[in-house]
């Protein structure tokens, strides 16, 4: 029998604020196991709270199973800095007044706030001889400002302690003032910039899921090796200083690495070491909660156009509802836009289409890259985007 | 300290993933965890861990370190629950659950096929400063089947079957398999929706997701503390046609069941629209205390900080048989099934995805469409909305503030204007 062993610890502490008041201190500890076996080329799975019920829960579902694996990996991992903030590990309760205080004192429209730093450590040993562990720091602030009959959200993230509050706090407001302000527009096809944000919440819903390797081998996708996508590079990079995706080894024990997944052809999907074997190894088997399997998912996305474009007569959005709502194997989607501007005026509207077809359509980036969850882009322009 | 509380919670889990005829990725989850809260000088501390009960509290108190104007109801609960199913998961071999699948895997036609099998036994404990002392155990039982497809285009559908009960709830899986099979052959052949302001018939899935979305997160008591939803300050007001009635019941025998929320409440059913006018919110016990208003809707998603959530809400039937629905509508869209939506409480503006629809001509269902949206506002929709006469309830899991928790949201059909876009 070949076996592996996840072990995930975490430790967190936050803060909740509601109506422009403190209202929860709070804090957690975790601590939780999941366990694969292969016995006779079969994989078994199981989550518990101590390593040897994970384990042999593990061997009784090997038994039914049909899921195939030859091994699992050893690797020597990458050398990845900038995801751990020793400071986080000695936050006080005087640091986190200081913290909401800065924030309170930023905007006084305050619905809700959650300030959170979390502490975790991986841990993956398998019969292959790996033994690999890596301790990271996670930081996040989001805000929700209410002005009117106008609400704003933004949020920052980062791997250090500091946190932004003052210019997240400003830009909810920002974007509260603009939805409440925004006047529906006329049915008609125009160009759109879409911010680091609303690329994400597009992009991860309909693009990342096609280029998933067993999204690709089930069917589930449209692309295959070779396949135009458009003027757009995709780098897959968990390697980066101080990504919030960042690691030196996946949830597989696979070393983070850098790979050009798109230039404007497709040239590689995320693979687990399952489909590693067929696609080769990008390290990107990552499990989306610590009691589920290794599936391949991206880490930090690095997206870029070579062409820069400027906002003229392009309507920016800032973010979009429902973007979960979107098909992520036909990769159409439609979604309702409250805090976007058309030269300077707030506009609100419904935009609909196909991802694949919007790539096409691709004109330019605008502005700097940053990172949003999984993401780092730039803005990007597209042209003739049909609007109601 | 003012009040404390503990959850203690034990749970299991079994995932089978039967995909393109191999059972992949089957996996077994058991978690024990345990939450504690102290209310002190009007302010929460909160602790989330397996540790002992007295460590738990000193934890808990020691990060009620602000002060704050929190409060909580006094309530006198004291209760133990189990759920009776017909065929104890435990009692079913799992050769039987594997062959289940195997059985709907055969009746669907499509290039790509997952179909999942899940039980969850949730065993929760609850005791509190002030005396109440309940505990439960509940099954979650289910299949969901996800189907992909090509032809003129690649199609994705899917259905879900999630109740609170034992296996007997897998009993009406082989009618969704057949529906699966019979939607994404014809799926992957249809054409775009039309877009614009338009009649939109809505099946009850999608009319539940509205009713959850749209009204059930902006009638949630927290957001009126929060000052984040359009229905603050409106008890009493008319705010939607005479035949909107909307209720709360987290006793009927569907997804969104419990016989206790996460504060210890037992389990009511709450009035919140009859005839149109708003008559209450969903609360916690802080909420109610605040407020004013019956608790029992403190949920949490495990042992996170309970929040106000939704159980099973649900829009009650009247009348309108569905072809007089289709007569009133004329032209217009019919739109069928759910990719979920969101909604913003605070302006009640929604976007919801339907799975596909119809094109309705001459009060005739017509040609299939595709990847279809709709959005609007809240209390515009609900204000010219004319309901069906048979609630369905559809069963999902419903995100706030980063929870996940269990709710079924009901509904017959209904008719409305909307704002309709598709690729």
């Amino acid at each position: 029998m070949d076996w592996e062993l996840y072990e995930l610890w975490s430790k967190k502490i936050g803060v909740k604020v509601e109506n422009n008041k403190i209202k929860v201190f709070g804090g957690s500890q975790s601590k939780l196991y999941a366990a694969r076996v292969i016995i006779d080329g079969k994989v078994g799975f199981a989550s518990a709270e101590d390593p040897k019920n994970a384990i042999e829960f593990a061997k009784k579902v090997a038994k039914i199973s049909n899921e195939e694996l030859d091994d699992f990996p050893c690797e020597k991992p990458s050398k990845v800095s900038g995801i751990y903030d020793r400071r986080v590990e000695d936050i006080t309760v005087d640091y986190l007044r200081e913290e909401v205080e800065r924030l309170l004192s930023s905007t006084e429209k305050i619905s809700t706030a959650e300030i959170s730093h979390e502490v975790s450590e991986v841990r993956i040993t398998n019969s292959y001889g790996c033994e690999l562990e890596e301790r990271s720091t996670f930081s996040s602030l989001n805000v929700e400002v209410v002005i009117d009959n106008g609400s704003g959200y933004d949020f920052f993230e980062s791997r250090s302690v500091e946190l932004r509050m003052e210019e997240v706090a400003k830009k909810a407001e920002e974007l509260a003032k603009l939805s409440a302000k925004s006047k529906r527009i006329e049915r008609k096809v125009s160009d759109i910039i879409l911010s680091p944000y609303a690329v994400h919440q597009l992009f991860s819903n309909t693009l990342y899921p096609s280029l998933s390797a067993e999204n690709v081998l089930k069917g589930r996708s449209r692309f295959k090796i070779g396949d135009y996508v458009g003027n757009l590079r995709i780098i897959d990079d968990s390697t980066i200083d101080g990504g919030l995706m960042s690691c030196s080894f996946d949830d597989e024990g696979c070393a983070g690495r850098r790979k050009v997944i798109v230039d404007e052809n497709i040239l590689n999907f995320f693979t687990d070491w399952k489909t590693a074997k067929i696609f080769g190894c990008t390290g990107n088997g990552f499990r989306d909660e610590a009691t589920n399997p290794p599936a391949p998912s991206p880490s930090n996305v690095v997206l870029d156009v070579k062409e820069k474009c400027d906002l003229d007569d392009a309507i920016y959005i800032n973010y979009f509802t429902g973007a979960h709502t979107a098909n992520p194997v036909s990769g159409d989607f439609s979604y309702e836009c409250h805090n976007a501007t058309l030269n300077d005026e707030p506009v609100r509207m419904m935009i609909y289409g196909n991802v694949f077809e919007l790539l096409n359509k691709l004109a330019g980036k605008f502005g700097e890259a940053k990172q949003v969850e999984n993401t780092i882009t730039p803005a990007l322009r597209f042209k003739s985007v049909k609007l109601i | 300290m003012k009040f404390y509380d503990i959850r203690r919670l034990k749970s299991e889990s079994l995932v089978l993933n039967f995909e393109n005829g191999r059972l992949e990725k089957p996996k077994y989850v058991s978690i024990k965890s345990k939450a504690f809260r102290v209310l002190k000088n009007g302010f929460w501390g909160f602790f989330e861990g397996d540790v002992d009960d007295r460590e738990g509290l000193e934890i808990a108190e020691r990060l009620a370190a602000f002060e704050g104007d929190s409060d909580v109801l006094e309530i006198s609960s004291r209760g133990d629950f189990k759920l009776k199913v017909k065929k104890d998961p435990k009692d079913i071999s799992i050769e039987e659950k594997i062959s289940l699948l195997k059985d709907l895997y055969t009746i669907i036609r499509a290039d790509s096929v997952k179909i999942s099998y899940m039980e969850n036994k949730r065993v929760f404990e609850y005791v509190d400063s002030c005396g109440n002392e309940c505990n439960y155990e509940v099954w979650r039982c289910g299949v969901v089947i996800f189907a992909v497809a090509k032809d003129k285009s690649l199609q994705a559908y899917s259905r879900r079957l999630l109740k609170v009960g034992g296996f007997e709830v897998i009993d009406e899986s082989y009618e969704i398999a057949e529906d699966v099979s019979e939607v994404i052959s014809k799926l992957v052949n249809a054409k775009s929706p039309p877009s614009g302001e338009m009649n939109v018939v809505l099946d009850p899935s999608l009319a539940g997701v509205f009713i959850h979305e749209a009204f059930g997160h902006s009638a949630e008591a927290d957001h009126v503390l929060q000052s984040s939803t359009v229905l603050k300050s409106k008890i009493g007001e008319k705010i939607g046609s005479e035949e909107v009635d909307i209720y709360d019941d987290p006793t009927i025998p569907e997804f969104g069941f419990y016989p206790f929320d996460d504060e210890g409440v037992r389990a009511e059913k709450h009035i919140l629209v009859e005839n149109g006018i708003l008559k209450g919110f969903l609360h916690s016990r802080e909420t109610a205390k605040k407020l004013g208003g019956n608790p029992g809707n403190a949920r949490a998603d495990g042992t996170s900080f309970p929040i106000v959530r939704m159980s099973n809400i649900y829009l009650a039937p009247k009348d309108w048989k569905f072809d007089e629905l289709l007569e009133e509508c004329k032209s217009g869209v019919y739109l069928v099934g759910t990719r979920g939506g969101e909604t913003d409480p605070a302006t009640g503006f929604f976007q919801f995805s339907a799975q596909y629809g119809y094109i309705i001509r001459n009060a005739e269902i017509c040609e299939m469409i595709r990847d279809v949206s709709l959005s609007g506002n809240t209390l515009e929709i609900l204000r010219d909305l004319k309901i069906g006469n048979e609630v369905k309830f559809d069963p999902g899991f419903c995100g706030k503030a980063g929870q996940y928790v269990p709710v079924s949201d009901g509904a017959p059909h209904v008719i409305c204007k909307a704002i309709v876009g598709g690729a």
